[in-house]
This record gives structure tokens, sequence and C-alpha cells, in this order.
């Protein structure tokens, strides 16, 4: 079996650029605004049809027919 | 060592900024222009040096294969992770969970981005990185020593964000395959689609 590296998927880099913006002290210096403009910003279901896309993509590869 | 000043509110120009960036982030999720497959390489390269020089994996110089859609993407990737190009659908099919979602990954990296570009705060240079990514790149997969990349669709057709389409593939990749769907649910066919619009026409309940 090769090797995956996760740690250099997109996840990877998330979870890395969360762990150094605790390092930098950003959360510390943002932390009272995440949850109501950052949450905004983040989550408003106006710019999530991506992510709709993304789980119907999913959805559609965890069933993929023979043809490929 | 001096204590962090807390930015405890917006000011009305970076709010102002917030639905500017919202749009932005939108319609990098949604993009179907052409992929430009240098700077997607360029995007995922930049990503494993900087996660090697700051971690310990020995992963910096990934060889890079494009599959033309994740779908084909997908059969790569569990070929070379079984080291046989004799695969199951079921190893194809579990590519999905392993697999990085590139531009649809946008509305997240919207948060990092905007805390970089818009507040007074130290800089992380993989905020870039992850700009990078979901600006260029498709789905794809991510090994020690190599990384199967695809493109960007080349339509994604929504209705109410959800894919919807009633004539055609609602996604669609620029080799031909994607999949249909109506109001969100996935379709095998059109003619699938064209038999549930039928069963749902009111003269047809006549």
């Amino acid at each position: 079996m090769r090797k995956r590296y996760l740690r250099g998927n997109i996840y990877g880099v998330r979870r890395v650029l969360y762990d150094n913006s605790l390092k930098l002290g950003l959360a510390a210096q943002i932390i009272d605004i995440l949850p109501r403009d950052m949450g905004l910003l983040a989550y408003h279901p106006y710019e999530r049809p991506a992510d709709a896309v993304k789980t119907s993509l999913i959805n559609f590869m965890q069933r993929i027919y023979n043809q490929y | 060592m001096a204590k962090e000043k807390v930015i405890s509110s917006l000011t009305k120009e970076q709010e102002a900024q917030i639905p500017v960036y919202r749009e932005r982030f939108r319609q990098i999720g949604l993009s179907t222009e052409p992929t430009d497959r240098s700077k997607a390489e360029a995007a995922v390269r930049r990503a494993y040096a900087y996660l090697s020089e700051s971690g310990s994996s020995e992963a910096a110089n990934p060889e890079i294969v494009w599959a033309d859609s994740p779908m084909l993407g997908a059969k790569l990737a569990a070929q070379y992770a079984k080291g046989d190009v004799n695969v199951t659908t079921k190893e194809i099919q579990e590519q999905a969970a392993l697999a990085s979602y590139g531009s649809f990954e946008a509305y997240w990296v919207s948060v990092y981005v905007f805390i970089a570009e818009q507040l007074p705060v130290k800089k992380d240079e993989l905020a870039d990185v992850a700009l990078d990514i979901v600006t260029h790149c498709g789905v794809y997969w991510t090994f020690e020593d190599l990384v199967v990349m695809t493109p960007k669709p080349s339509k994604i057709s929504m209705l109410d964000s959800k894919l919807h389409c009633v004539d055609g593939p609602a996604l669609e990749y620029p080799n031909g395959d994607g999949l249909y769907a109506v109001n969100g649910e996935i379709k095998n066919s059109l003619m699938e689609i064209a038999i549930a619009a039928r069963l749902e026409s009111p003269e047809t309940a006549k």
C-alpha cells in the first residue's frame, strides 16, 4: 500500500492554519468576534452552495458505477 | 512579552467588507473557469513545501499526475494506493472520503483570508497557500510522493443552492464526466429525470 499524505491534503492545511492561528495569538486576538462576524462570513448559507456541490459529488462517487 | 491586543469588534469598514468576501468566495467555490494546471500544481507543491518545512514529513516534492475528472481521479488514486491497476469498485468508491475537495472548500478559507487581509494581525503564509488551492484546484488526492489532481468543473447548475438541471448534467467536467441531479437529488440518467417529471406533472395526475 502506498502511503497517503493526509497532512498535505486541504484538511491538513486547515488544521495547521488553525494551529498556527493559536500560536500567533490570532485566536486570542479575534476570539471575541468569531461567533458573531466571523461566523456570518464562514457559515452564512449564501456562500455554502459549493459545499452542497461537494456533498453531492461525494455521494455520487461513493456509488460510482462500474464504468469507472 | 507584550500581551496581544484583543480585537473585540470590527470597524464599519471591515464589516462592510464581509459581503464582499462572501461573494468573492462564493464565486471561487462555484468557479467553472478552465483550470490553470501549472497554477494548481504550484499551489499543491507550495502546501507540501510549507508543511514539510514546518513538520516532520519528508514529503516535499511529490510527482503530480492528472486525471480528467474526479471520477477518473478516484480510480487512479485507488490504483496508486493499492499498487495495482486492478481495483474493485469498492476501492474506487472509498477514495471519495480521502479526497481534498479543492475549490469547494472556499467557504472556510474565506475566514482566514479575511483575517489576513482585513484585520491588523500577524499574517500566516499558509492562508495564501489555502487561497491558491481553492482558487486553482479541483479535487485531488495526496500521497507522500505523488498527488493525483483533477480539473475544476466546467459546469455547475443550481437551484436554491442545490444541484439542479433537468436537461443535462448538473455538475460536469471538461471531459464530459458528471452527474445528474434534480433539487439536489442525484439521478442516474436524463431518462430518470424525465420519468420523474412526468409522474409529478399535474396533467399526468388527471
